[in-house]
C-alpha cells in the first residue's frame, strides 16, 4: 500500500479557486462527516478504512478559530496487515477559512511523519517543522502566497465557492502546499468543472452533485489527467460524497456515509 | 490408465485452487476467495464424475470438495455477517488531544499576528 494513504485521499478533494477570499456560509461548528475509502484489487472493491471530518471551535488568548480535524483508520480486519492512523488538522479564520496552523501526523504500517505549518503572513512565510521515522525534527521557513493553503483548508475553503457560476471544461487554479520529505513547496492544482451529475449516496439516495477533475503535475500523488474526480453536492453545503481516484499503485475511492451537523 | 491420470490431474489442480480459497477466506479481501475455491469445486465435481465408474482413491476427490465449498461459505459468511468497524484506540485519541494542546500554544504565541490577519481579512471582504 503506498504510503501518505490519507496524503492522496486529502488530494482528491481538492479544487478551486484563484485567489477568491470567501466568506464561510457552508460549514459551521459542530459538522461531522464519515467516509469509507475502498482500494481496489483483483477485480473486486475492499473497503480498508473509515475517514471523519470534524468541525469544531477552538478559543485562542483573543479570538476564536475553527479546528478541522481529518482522521483515517483502517478496519480491525486490516489492522493486523497494514495498520493506518492518519491525523490531519488545520486552525482556520471561522469567516474566511485562511489557515494559521497545519498538522499531520501519519502512522502507515509503521511508517511515522509529522508536518507542522505555522502561517505567518505578516512575513509572507511559513515556518515548517518536518519529522521522518527516528530522524530529527527539521525546521524550515518557507515564502508562500496569501491564498496558499494546506490540504485541509483548502477543502473547506473550496466549499464556500461559488460551484454553479463555473461552466463545463473551465478550469481553475488553486495554490496547495505540499511536503515531500523535507521540503515544503507551493504547487498549483488544476481543478476542471465537469457539471452535473446524480450520484448515489449510501443511506440519502441520489444526489445532485457537481463534479470536477483534479490534475497535480506530481504522478507519485496522483496519476493521469481528468481521471482524478470529485463530486461535492449541488447545494449550500456542498458537501463532498464521492472522490475517485488513481495511484501509483492501484485505484481508491472514498465514499460519503454519514453527514450530520450540516449547516444549511 | 488415462482416465486416471486425468482424474488425479483435476483433484491436484482442484487442491491448489481449494488452498488458495482458503486462505484467500480468511484474508479481508471480500468475496475474491470465491473465484479461486469455486474453479476448486468445479475440479472437484469434475474429477468426481470422472471417477464414478473407474477404481481409483476418492478420498483427495473429497478433500478438495470439502475445503472449497468451506472456502466459498467463510468467505460469504464473513462478508455478510461481519461488519467493518474500527477499533477503539486510545492512544490514536491521545495523539489527537496532544496535537490539540499543543497547537493552542502555538496558537497563542501567534495570537497578537493573527489579530490583525483576522481583522484585515474580515475588512478586505466586506468591502468586496
Amino acid at each position: 500500500m503506498k504510503r501518505n494513504f490519507f496524503l492522496l485521499v486529502l488530494l482528491g478533494f481538492f479544487v478551486l479557486a484563484n485567489g477568491q477570499n470567501v466568506i464561510n456560509n457552508s460549514f459551521k461548528e459542530n459538522e461531522k462527516l464519515k467516509f469509507v475509502a475502498s482500494y481496489y484489487m483483483s477485480g473486486l472493491w475492499s473497503d480498508i478504512a473509515e475517514l471523519k471530518m470534524e468541525v469544531s471551535k477552538v478559543n485562542t488568548k483573543n479570538s476564536s478559530l475553527f479546528r478541522l480535524k481529518c482522521t483515517a483508520n483502517t478496519y480491525t480486519s486490516w489492522d493486523s496487515f497494514f495498520k493506518i492512523r492518519d491525523l490531519y488538522e488545520s486552525y482556520v479564520d471561522m469567516k474566511t477559512i485562511k489557515p494559521f496552523l497545519f498538522n499531520r501526523m501519519i502512522d502507515e504500517g509503521g511508517y511515522v511523519k509529522s508536518v507542522k505549518y505555522v502561517y505567518k503572513r505578516k512575513s509572507g512565510v511559513v515556518e515548517a517543522k518536518i519529522k521522518r521515522g527516528n530522524a530529527k525534527e527539521r525546521s524550515l521557513d518557507v515564502d508562500v502566497s496569501d491564498d496558499a493553503y494546506d490540504l485541509v483548508s483548502i477543502l473547506y475553503y473550496v466549499r464556500n465557492l461559488d460551484l454553479d457560476k463555473l461552466s463545463v471544461g473551465q478550469e481553475i487554479k488553486v495554490k496547495l502546499l505540499v511536503n515531500s520529505k523535507y521540503n515544503v513547496n507551493e504547487e498549483i492544482v488544476t481543478v476542471k468543472y465537469k457539471g452535473i451529475e446524480k450520484i448515489k449516496v449510501d443511506n440519502y439516495g441520489k444526489l445532485k452533485c457537481h463534479k470536477l477533475s483534479i490534475n497535480l503535475k506530481d504522478e507519485e500523488v496522483l496519476k493521469g489527467k481528468d481521471s482524478n474526480n470529485i463530486w461535492f453536492t449541488a447545494d449550500e453545503n456542498k458537501v463532498p460524497v464521492l472522490i475517485k481516484a488513481e495511484i501509483p499503485v492501484g485505484s481508491v475511492q472514498i465514499r460519503l456515509v454519514e453527514m450530520t451537523g450540516l449547516r444549511n | 490408465m488415462k482416465s486416471k491420470g486425468l482424474i488425479k490431474t483435476f483433484a491436484i489442480l482442484g487442491l491448489v485452487f481449494g488452498i488458495l480459497g482458503m486462505v484467500l477466506a480468511f484474508l479481508p479481501l471480500g468475496l475474491i476467495a470465491v473465484l479461486p475455491a469455486g474453479i476448486a469445486l468445479l475440479l472437484g465435481i469434475l474429477a468426481f464424475l470422472a471417477a464414478k465408474n473407474v477404481e481409483v482413491k476418492k478420498n483427495l476427490i473429497l478433500v478438495v470438495l470439502v475445503i472449497s465449498i468451506l472456502g466459498i461459505l467463510v468467505s460469504i459468511a464473513k462478508t455478510v455477517f461481519i461488519e467493518d468497524k474500527v477499533a477503539v484506540d486510545n492512544e490514536f485519541y491521545q495523539k489527537q488531544d496532544e496535537s490539540l494542546d499543543e497547537s493552542m500554544e502555538a496558537l497563542d504565541e501567534l495570537s497578537d499576528e493573527m489579530d490583525s490577519e483576522l481583522e484585515a481579512d474580515l475588512e478586505d471582504n466586506e468591502s468586496k
